[in-house]
């Protein structure tokens, strides 16, 4: 496997200038390059014709949701630390949309990040990568972030209905929204549909011998 | 000529009770629905696990099936789809739900699946485990068959 840690980076600052990365660094499996919104596309589009990159192959698109602090916190933090301080602890945008990339050819990883808010939409690139067609729909019922573009960003796993955005911070992970209204269960002596549970407690601590003879000659 | 004659249809029909109901005991058909975390469940609901049984999984429409198995957890998306399925099939018929205990394994119940299925449809027996051993699925399915035999068309 060839250690590229940083090479491309360098290739695309050369290429497509010093302002189409915000933060590059290297990761066990190679690079994480972190662009601006408005050169997502002309990143990917790179890394996919350069010969010297031939990032050919979209694995995965997920995010990445960092918590918000509450208004009151930032405002004490502010009052308390001075006016000079606050721009150095201002939240992160709230996703981070992480494309796993990865080129066949030459055994490497890239992640390439993007960091949003909530109300901003990112490029679509199924255009570039068609595999990124079914992932930016997942992208966008889960998260909420529009993936402007997009040929049809209907719901892949949710049905319709279904509010809210359940890999979301804020959605609680038990809050079902059933399209079946569900039957309250009640004890084994109060309802007449109470099923009869069978488990391996009760089960015999040896098989029983009359059972042996049918597993012979049953399947055929 | 039974079909003129009540009496002579309802002394038939009696008389047919033992055989039918035996046949219904003997000759169980399922329906297997894969649910949506089948994983250890589906283990046990195997071609080996059910080979030894002589029961034919295999119905080619819920019309031709006597038992609906539900094997694993079954998602709020295709709750609809199952209830259909059960809609379909003939009478008297019987539901079977292999699956674990909500919270197995310390795995919380998720927004996106219907934590019993007992909570949708009439299961008339349970199997649990994770997955459950070889006897108590067939424990489970001689209960099944039992509960079938018994049941007036």
């Amino acid at each position: 496997m060839t250690t590229w840690t940083g090479h491309l980076a360098r290739l695309v600052r050369a290429r497509l200038g010093p302002s189409a990365l915000v933060e590059a660094s290297a990761r066990a499996d190679g690079d994480e390059l972190t662009v601006a919104r408005a050169r997502l596309l002309d990143v990917l589009r790179f890394l996919k014709a350069d010969p010297d990159a031939d990032i050919a192959l979209l694995v995965d698109l997920t995010a990445i949701e960092h918590p918000q602090p509450l208004p009151s916190e930032t405002e004490s933090t502010t009052t308390s630390e001075g006016a000079s301080t606050s721009a150095v602890l201002l939240p992160p945008p709230r996703f981070e949309v992480r494309y796993l990339l990865r080129s066949p050819r030459l055994h490497y990883r890239v992640h390439v990040v993007v960091r949003v808010e909530e109300d901003e939409p990112i490029p679509s690139v199924t255009r570039l990568h068609p595999s990124a067609e079914w992932l930016e729909r997942e992208l966008f019922e889960m998260f909420g972030v529009y993936v402007d573009g997009h040929p049809h960003l209907r719901p892949l796993l949710l049905y319709p209905g279904f509010e809210g955005h359940p890999l979301r911070l804020g959605y609680r992970a038990s809050k079902a929204q059933p399209l079946v209204p569900l039957v309250p269960l009640l004890g084994p002596n109060e309802s007449a549909r109470a099923p009869v549970v069978v488990d391996d407690a009760g089960a015999p601590a040896a098989p029983a011998p009359t059972s042996a003879p049918t597993g012979g000659g049953g399947g055929a | 000529m039974a079909e003129r004659d009540p009496l002579l249809a309802r002394s038939l029909r009696a008389l047919l009770a033992p055989v039918l109901a035996w046949a219904r005991r003997e000759s169980l058909v399922a329906l297997p629905v894969i649910g949506a975390l089948p994983g250890p469940a589906m283990r046990a609901w195997s071609e080996e696990g059910t080979l030894p049984l002589d029961i034919p999984t295999d119905a080619p429409t819920p019309r031709h099936a006597d038992a609906l198995v539900v094997v694993g957890r079954v998602s709020h998306k295709a709750a609809p789809v199952l209830l259909r399925l059960h809609a379909e099939m003939a009478r008297p018929c019987v539901v079977l739900a292999i699956d674990a205990e909500p919270g197995f394994a310390r795995v919380p119940l998720a927004y996106g699946c219907v934590p019993r299925v007992e909570e949708i449809l009439p299961v008339d027996v349970v199997v649990r485990g994770a997955p459950p051993r070889p006897e108590t699925l067939a424990r489970g399915l001689a209960a099944l068959a039992a509960i079938r035999a018994g049941r007036a068309p």
